[in-house]
């Protein structure tokens, strides 16, 4: 991997300013981008590099925003994919130089991460339903509703409630999910802000 | 493609089951679609959903953790789902907002809503009669207190018992009820609030005999023979003291209030009250009068200190108020 293709400042607001005019809207598009990275490079096995992997890939676009932002026609997105996948071509190069007895070290740190997260302590736990509780309260009422009757039911109940939802708010099943899927956002925000904080 | 298969297909891609091809042509679709991209989150959400649950396929679970779990990100996901999942099935939120949200609640649920209706036209009728049964006997303790027992050693310059002054005036000792033991209050040591009070208790039975009141006229040495004696009789429940004051030249537009200290011996004070008000008699005296639970008089030496607060707040003394109790028939409670 090319260690010198580090995200400095200068470039990332290259880059930013390459997606979007707009700060605000290149940021998003920004987070977009690295979350679909990650999303590709683990549903191609990378596991545990799935991050690197994904900010050497933005890093390399980076370092050449400023030139892309005259030469280039085209959209971004197809750019960053082209660029992801020469990233990913490159580690498997590299995982086939490394020893077999590597390559299973870093599939079993997937599991101790994996470990990790399911050993959460009872009074982390504890804390992060009080501030989940107490961001669901601060909701308005419908977008509580919504949380909360979305999120409730299994398999069959669950679709019935959704188009109950999407009935009584005068959505689509699609602008339901998506508003949906921001709320939950914004509530998972709201705990993590909550829990740094101090309950 | 429907809509089902377009969700199915998103799971096969995170949980790492889609063929090259497959997963090639869904990746630029990723990409390039951010409609599409939000469908994949709220799919990823449903999967994370389902994880904590424990909804999982052996299968799909083992890959879920292997193919999912992989970032920080995505396992403070999975610990927010698991909050979730548990604030929702453990009805905290749902109890929670249906105290607020309670009317759209409520509807769901009828024969809750009748039990409540029910439960809440219970309490309210209770606390009508409750309040009525405590008015009446806040009325008749009222009346008796406008009775006084006659005291046993013949009366001092500093209390009037009342007995002497109604003979006087040709009124019956027993006026008010044949039950009443109490002889009234002189009348013109009575106010005009008693006066009203006195003529409702004729017509009020035995209760009216639960309380006794005693004037007070301010003493100035406290040397054992200024000690106002009397005893408390059996069966009363409040004493009213009725403590003699100047008269004020000028009627402010905010009356003054009153502060009542009452010690008793070694034990200093035994009752406090205040925003008492002074009222005049139909004699012409005024009075401030406080009532104190006749349980705490017991035998002894008694100190009633009268301080006056003027509607500015600066507080002056008046005046000390010596008695004694003699004897004490109450019930003890």
């Amino acid at each position: 991997m090319n260690k010198s293709s580090v995200l400095t400042q200068t470039n990332l607001d290259d880059l930013l300013q390459w997606l979007s005019t707009d700060r605000e809207s290149a940021g998003q598009k920004y987070e977009h981008i690295r979350r679909t990275l990650i999303r590709v490079f683990a549903g191609r096995g990378c596991y545990q590099a799935a991050e690197e992997l994904a900010d050497e890939t933005l890093s390399r676009v980076a370092n050449k925003a400023r030139t892309l932002a005259v030469t280039y026609e085209g959209d971004p997105f197809h750019f960053f994919y082209g660029v992801a996948k020469n990233v990913y071509h490159e580690y498997l190069k590299r995982l086939a130089r490394e020893s077999a007895s590597d390559v299973s070290q870093m599939r079993n740190g997937t599991g101790l991460i994996v470990q990790a997260a399911a050993d959460e302590e009872p009074d982390e736990s504890e804390a992060r339903l009080e501030c989940l509780l107490k961001c669901l309260r601060s909701l308005p009422n419908e977008q509580y509703e919504i949380v909360t009757k979305y999120y409730e039911e299994q398999k069959k109940a669950k679709i019935n409630n959704r188009k109950a939802l999407a009935e009584r708010y005068l959505l689509s099943m699609n602008a339901l999910r998506i508003k949906a899927s921001r709320l939950r956002k914004l509530l998972r925000e709201c705990v993590l802000e909550c829990m740094a904080n101090g309950v | 493609m429907t809509k089902l298969d377009e969700e199915n297909l998103i799971r096969r891609f995170l949980l790492g089951e889609l063929s090259p091809d497959e997963r090639e042509h869904f990746e630029e679709r990723l990409f390039a679609d951010e409609d599409f991209a939000i469908l994949v989150d709220g799919v990823e959400d449903d999967l994370i959903d389902d994880f904590a649950r424990g909804k999982l396929k052996p299968g799909d679970r083992g890959r879920f953790k292997q193919q999912f779990l992989i970032t920080a990100e995505r396992q403070e996901h999975l610990k927010f789902a698991t909050s979730l999942h548990k604030a929702l099935t453990e009805g905290e939120v749902v109890d929670d907002r249906k105290y607020f949200g309670g009317w759209n609640w409520l509807r769901g649920r009828p024969s809750l809503a009748f039990s409540g209706a029910f439960a809440i036209l219970l309490l309210v009728s209770g606390g009508v009669v409750v309040w009525q049964t405590l008015s009446r006997r806040n009325a008749q303790q009222q009346v008796a207190a406008t009775q006084e027992k006659p005291a046993p050693t013949p009366p001092t310059a500093n209390v009037r018992v009342g007995e002497q002054a109604n003979q006087d005036q040709g009124k019956p000792s027993d006026q008010g009820s044949s039950n009443i033991s109490q002889p009234p209050i002189p009348s013109d040591t009575q106010t005009g609030d008693e006066k009203r009070l006195l003529d409702k208790g004729r017509a009020v039975g035995r209760s009216a005999a639960s309380s006794f009141a005693v004037v007070l006229l301010p003493g100035s040495l406290r040397s054992e023979g200024d000690f106002k004696e009397f005893s408390v009789p059996k069966g009363v429940k409040t004493a009213l003291l009725k403590l003699q004051v100047e008269d004020d030249d000028e009627e402010p537009t905010q009356p003054a209030t009153y502060e009542v200290e009452l010690n008793h011996g070694e034990i200093k004070t035994i009752h406090q009250a205040g925003n008492a008000r002074s009222a005049r008699g139909s004699g012409g005296d005024c009075f401030v009068s406080v009532s104190i639970p006749a349980r705490l008089l017991t035998k002894g030496n008694y100190q009633a200190v009268l301080r006056k607060r003027a509607p500015d707040g600066t507080v002056e003394g008046v005046g000390s108020y010596y008695f004694n109790v003699t004897e004490t028939r109450h019930n003890k409670h």
